[in-house]
């Protein structure tokens, strides 16, 4: 069974197509990054499937469930999570307090007990530091004490602190040198094998060495889907996208 | 030794200030003691309303009508049905406040920003026109429910003002202690995820709306409860503690005591209520007046806040600097 499956996914503004008709099928533990001119539909795409934005027409599932009408924090817990391009952090809380509560079961009664004696809870907080080397931030360090390199690190640990089955990352390689963003992939691929990546980028290298399937949206619709190699030899991929470049 | 000292200090000096608050009607006069009920009372009403202002971030200005929903559902009971019952009163004023404050949620939740301030306000509002209107909630020929008296705890109690300063101050202590538990508890830090980043929230799986009306629904009930410990102490329920200058007022307690801090809004509350006293006693039509010339005062400071913190902040890293030197 797929793990994700768009049908015929539309999404209008007024009188503009953002998104027109488009299908798509996603299996476990596959990467596929969407690339296309600014103004193609990527990023409304991308927040279709994450719930931001609701479709016109077509219908969204996730394991076969019809997940279209649902909200994103239902989709959050039906197993789809998203970082954002520019981090989306809490400038109040510390590194310690946001990862806490990223981790938190979201179960109607669990936010009544007091989280300093869960210590499950304090294990997967200190593994996330340690994974996502935010270890020295721990404790009192705010986001905009941080560097960037470690707010972007912040920023993707809690989009896999739910053990995703989705994965959604917008321009995940925003601010980071080449080594960072190579360090970012092999911490993502460390995740379960299972999981699904689904990322917009505009870092060509990083889409062709990144991705199993590289998809190219054009004025809302998807005009190509195929391998890396396929695509960097589509004449009208290259002809719409990789020839403006 | 230090490191002893700092883990005892907060909690020693929280238990002198209550010790000393429980100590404090042998130094005053009667009337000194009813004065520092009240303070207590709106100090509670202040740190009840900080849970939606400071945590949540939503600016209500509907507040007084939730505890006048208290302070009316106790009167009406008490002097319509002649409950005399504490207990049964103040849970019939947590139950109304409650169903109030969750009707009031389901309304301005609906709209945001200054839109969801004007809700609130135009709520807070219909309440107080219906408590002047409505002559169920009138009694003795007045605007008011009047005849209001101290309940009864069934415990032997024999109520003096002093004694009913520090019935209020034990409750003042337990709501602080429920709202800390809130705050500290994983609702408190949901509640000011969504007050941090709403867009976030919803992504790491959080109903942002749930939880502000829970918040909403929390601070009105404790407010509600406040209310209900002023129509007895005060004897009487008036649409003036009702309405939108009601409301007003204790905002500016949450502000001036500082919004979002651990008692700010408590001491705001008591801060206010004893100037508005004073400045009435010294001069009843300049009362307004001091109480405005006030507001805006802290409103500036609030408003340079962060560059405040700045320059200590780097008045701090100097000293470090100078240290490591």
């Amino acid at each position: 069974m797929s793990l994700l499956e768009l049908n015929d996914v539309a999404r209008s503004y007024g009188g503009v197509k953002a998104v027109d008709g488009v299908s798509l099928s996603l299996a476990p533990g596959e990467w596929i990054g969407i690339i296309g001119p600014n103004g193609a539909g990527k990023s409304t795409l991308f927040n279709i499937i994450g719930g931001q934005v609701s479709v016109s027409s077509g219908k969204v599932s996730l394991l076969g469930r019809d997940v279209t009408r649902l909200r994103p924090d239902q989709r959050y817990r039906a197993g789809i999570s998203r970082s954002f391009q520019t981090s989306s952090l809490f400038p109040d809380l510390t590194v310690r307090e946001q990862l806490t509560l990223a981790c938190r079961q979201k179960s109607r009664w669990s936010v009544l007990r007091s989280w300093h004696s869960d210590k499950a809870l304090a294990a997967r907080v200190d593994h996330l530091l340690d994974v996502w080397n935010l270890g020295r931030h721990e404790g009192s360090s705010l986001p905009d004490e941080m560097s960037y390199g470690a707010q972007r690190r912040l920023e993707l640990a809690l989009a896999v602190s739910s053990e995703p089955k989705l994965l959604l990352l917008d321009e995940p390689n925003v601010g980071l040198t080449a080594s960072e963003c190579d360090d970012l992939r092999a911490r993502i691929r460390e995740l379960d094998p299972t999981t699904a990546v689904v990322f917009v980028a505009h870092d060509m290298a990083m889409v062709m060495g990144w991705s199993h399937r590289v998809l190219v949206m054009h004025q809302g619709k998807m005009v190509a889907d195929d391998t890396p190699e396929a695509i960097a030899k589509n004449p009208f991929v290259e002809e719409v996208y990789l020839g403006a470049q | 030794m230090n490191k002893d000292w700092g883990r005892v200090r907060r909690p020693l000096t929280i238990v002198i200030v209550i010790a000393g608050g429980f100590l404090l009607p042998f130094l005053l006069t009667t009337q000194q003691q009813s004065l520092a009920t009240r303070a207590l009372i709106f100090g509670m009403a202040a740190a009840s309303l900080d849970l939606a202002y400071g945590q949540a971030g939503l600016y209500s200005l509907g507040n007084a009508a939730l505890f006048g929903v208290g302070g009316y559902t106790v009167g009406i009971l008490m002097v319509r049905n002649g409950i005399e019952s504490f207990w049964i009163l103040i849970a019939a004023a947590i139950v109304g406040a409650a169903l109030a404050s969750a009707i009031f949620g389901l309304i301005a939740l609906r709209a945001r920003g200054l839109y969801f301030i004007l809700v609130t306000l135009a709520l807070g509002q219909m309440v107080a026109n219906t408590a002047q209107q409505w002559s169920f909630l009138k009694t003795s020929y007045s605007e008011s429910v009047t005849g209001i008296y101290l309940p009864a705890l069934g415990l032997g109690e024999k109520w003096t003002n002093g004694t009913f300063y520090q019935f209020v101050l034990v409750i003042a202590v337990l709501m602080m202690v429920v709202i800390r538990r809130i705050v500290t508890s994983p609702l408190g830090s949901a509640i000011r995820g969504t007050r941090e980043n709403e867009v976030r929230m919803a992504v790491l799986g959080y109903n942002v709306w749930r939880y502000r009306l829970m918040a909403l629904v929390l601070s009105g009930t404790l407010t509600g409860v406040a209310g209900a410990l002023f129509a007895f102490q005060a004897g009487l329920i008036a649409p003036t503690n009702v309405g939108v200058a009601a409301s007003g007022l204790l905002a500016l307690m949450v502000i001036i005591g500082g919004s979002g801090t651990r008692y700010g809004a408590f001491i705001g509350g008591i801060i206010v209520t004893l100037l508005t006293y004073y400045a009435s006693q010294w001069n009843e039509q300049r009362a307004p007046l001091i109480i405005g010339v006030i507001f805006v005062v802290t409103a500036l400071v609030n408003r340079y806040r962060g560059r405040l913190v700045e320059v200590v902040r780097s008045m701090r890293h100097r000293e470090v600097s100078d240290v490591a030197a």
